[in-house]
């Protein structure tokens, strides 16, 4: 038996607005991912005595830097309905490619760079700006042909995904890079201020709240939600939708050089392999923090909230001492239902939606 | 939204690009292209004109072709599956489970393990009507992760079972197996999508699936299929790879989603739905194994390799997006 479409939506509509009204009662739109944060955070301390003792509350914030950096970048693209793929291959290839451009450069000048075959020893400031540089440009490389190429953003950063990796590793030779002997470089991912916060979980939170500051007060706000909430219509009011997604793409990119940057600078090594698969965890990130993949929704806070609750509950799993394959069923699971729970509160804003979508 | 081929060509009744799918210049363009690749490679680089090569690659693009193929009528509507090589693997190993009933009980299960999962997708994403994305980038990591739990990681060898890898290894008729496969599947869902109600139903659910609901469509029960489809050619694809190397481990399958997303895509497939056809996803397959044989054999070596993949991808569609596609492209704009 079939119900007519129009009973079944206006049955839905009902459904979801009363849902969806419950919720903006209990803790307006970033609910879901606060309380799903609250509920990890007891869960650890509850499971684990370790979990609450410094050292490894600073073991998660600079997990939270990494990821949530790179979930900024990939909420800010999936704002604008497109998709970063090439994240993960990029967090290789900046570093990878900036060591190999530093050492080209001052090997002209007689400096050398790289000892024994994979000690980097010098070129410390040079490295970290091409490494941002390097991120930036392949960013912008990706925006350009998503919007002057009209290939699909998916297709695009798949490409990148696969050569950029490919690149890193043709660059390195597949040796990895120790930086161990290059003062300062371990510097960002190492040190705490006030003897407490990780200065790149300080620079996270920073980059977070210029975020939330400048698409709430400034124009780009409105320009970026109206681009990806209805491109055709943003076109016609006058915005420049693809100038948006170019920029959106090279601020991607140069989140993806700075989690890089966070990310080496704490191994105190590069090499060709890492990172892989983070561009997915990125996605999951924005997924949690209520971003769609529709475009037009979500928001940078959500994301940060995320990043924590992701960081949080891989910390509980790997101290509980739960094999691998159990942690990513658990991060699946987490992805899938939080899109649900998202979807069911999305139907209740749009009660003129037809029947299907 | 371009005008769709099929009410253009109402006046004809049987035309051939309307049976395929296709329109003759697209079909043109990637037949081309295989020559193309085939030809000069072939002269530019040695070995790739020996029979034992050919069948090598025909054999390793027909396993990846057939996961493709699955991929394309995801596509055809509107959604995508990136858990396809989670599903693969998973299939495998529960597969791999009762290897002691032999070899056809092995086969069985495997397939029924993938269409299962595929529909649990096609679930999520039809009735459920999540993002196809997200469900399977969901599930792509609890398939992953639950083959690596029952298998606890280790590989189950087939040594002993020579019916089981006749699949992957063995010929018929002179041709390899996976290829007599491949192309069996691709002309079953051929005359699907060209005959069938449930044909048209895809196409239309792909190119506006309001519409088709409004029309009486069963948009929620095509998505499951489809999915369902795409599961089940993951895990058929499975044991024909897993030949090739006599085992069966929890990994096997990773990334084949991506490869068989660029392999529908390079065949014509559009990633908003409603565009594609099995016959460019065939000749892509073709297109791609040639073209990866091409390079190894030239000795760029795996990186550059991996290196040039990419930047074909790109370029192709670039092309494909601007060049072939041009018309579609204006009125949408």
């Amino acid at each position: 038996m079939m119900a007519t479409p129009v009973a079944t939506e206006r049955v839905n509509e009902r459904r979801a607005r009363r849902l969806a009204a419950v919720q903006r009662a209990v803790l307006g739109s970033n609910a879901l991912v606060i309380a799903l944060l609250v509920v990890a955070f007891c869960a650890g301390s509850l499971l684990s005595p370790t979990f609450l003792e410094v050292s490894n509350l600073q073991n998660i914030m600079r997990n939270v830097a990494i990821l949530g950096v790179l979930a900024l970048g990939q909420t800010l693209v999936m704002l604008l309905r497109e998709i970063d793929l090439s994240m993960g291959s990029l967090m290789a290839f900046g570093p990878i490619a900036a060591i190999a451009l530093t050492e080209f450069v001052l090997g002209r000048f007689g400096t050398e760079v790289v000892q024994g075959g994979n000690y980097v020893v010098s070129g410390l400031v040079l490295i970290t700006v091409l490494t941002i540089v390097v991120s930036g440009l392949a960013g912008l490389l990706s925006g350009l042909l998503t919007v002057r190429g009209m290939v699909p953003s998916l297709i695009v950063t798949l490409g990148m995904l696969y050569a950029l990796r490919g690149a890193s590793y043709v660059l390195s030779d597949g040796v990895p890079l120790y930086l161990t002997d290059l003062e300062g470089f371990s510097w960002l991912g190492t040190t705490e201020v006030l003897s407490y916060f990780p200065v790149t979980f300080l620079i996270f939170l920073g980059m977070g709240l210029l975020a939330i500051l400048i698409l709430r007060y400034t124009k780009v706000g409105p320009a970026i939600y109206a681009t990806g909430g209805n491109e055709k219509a943003a076109i016609y009011s006058g915005l420049n939708t693809g100038k948006w997604k170019i920029i959106a793409f090279v601020l991607a990119g140069l989140c993806s050089g700075i989690a890089a940057l966070f990310y080496s600078s704490r191994l105190e090594s590069v090499e060709a392999a890492q990172a892989g698969g983070y561009e997915l965890t990125a996605i999951a990130i924005a997924v949690i923090g209520g971003t769609t993949l529709a475009g037009g929704r979500g928001t940078v806070a959500g994301t940060m909230v995320a990043s924590a609750v992701l960081a949080v509950v891989m910390n509980i799993m790997t101290l509980e001492g739960l094999m691998i394959w159990y942690q990513t069923i658990i991060i699946g699971a987490i992805i899938i239902l939080a899109a649900f729970i998202y979807m069911r509160t999305l139907r209740a804003g749009r009660s003129t939606s037809p029947g299907y979508v | 939204m371009e005008v769709p081929e099929t009410t253009r060509t109402t006046a004809r009744a049987w035309s051939l690009s309307r049976a395929l799918g296709m329109n003759g210049r697209s079909l043109l363009i990637l037949l081309g292209l295989l020559g193309l690749v085939f030809v000069v490679g072939g002269i530019l680089v040695p070995h790739v004109f020996q029979v034992s090569n050919i069948q090598n690659v025909l054999r390793s693009s027909s396993i990846v072709g057939l996961v493709a193929i699955g991929m394309t009528l995801v596509l055809l509507t509107g959604e995508i599956d990136i858990s396809v090589g989670s599903i693969m693997s998973l299939s495998l190993v529960v597969g791999g489970l009762v290897l002691d009933h032999g070899a056809g009980v092995a086969l069985a299960v495997t397939a029924a393990c993938g269409l299962g999962l595929g529909v649990l997708n096609g679930l999520a994403v039809g009735y459920a009507r999540l993002n196809s994305l997200i469900v399977t980038l969901g599930t792509l990591a609890i398939f992953g992760g639950v083959a690596a739990a029952v298998s606890r990681g280790q590989a189950v060898y087939l040594y002993e079972l020579p019916a089981y890898t006749w699949t992957g290894k063995g010929a018929l008729f002179g041709l390899p197996f996976p290829l007599v496969v491949f192309l069996i599947v691709a002309v079953v869902c051929t005359l699907v999508l060209a005959l069938t109600r449930l044909g048209r139903h895809i196409y239309h659910t792909g190119a506006n699936p309001v519409a088709a609901y409004y029309s009486g469509i069963n948009v929620a029960r095509t998505k499951v299929i489809v999915f369902a489809g795409s599961g089940l050619f993951a895990a058929l694809a499975g044991p024909l790879f897993a030949s090739q190397t006599d085992r069966v481990t929890p990994t096997q399958g990773v990334g084949f989603e991506l490869t068989a997303i660029a392999i529908a895509v390079l065949g014509g497939a559009a990633l908003d739905g409603g565009r594609g056809a099995i016959v460019g996803t065939v000749l892509a397959a073709f297109i791609y194994g040639f073209l990866l044989n091409v390079l190894a054999l030239s000795g760029v070596g795996t990186y550059m390799e991996q290196v040039l993949k990419g930047c074909l991808l790109i370029v192709v569609v670039l092309l494909f997006q601007n060049v072939v596609h041009r018309r579609a492209q204006v009125a949408k704009a």
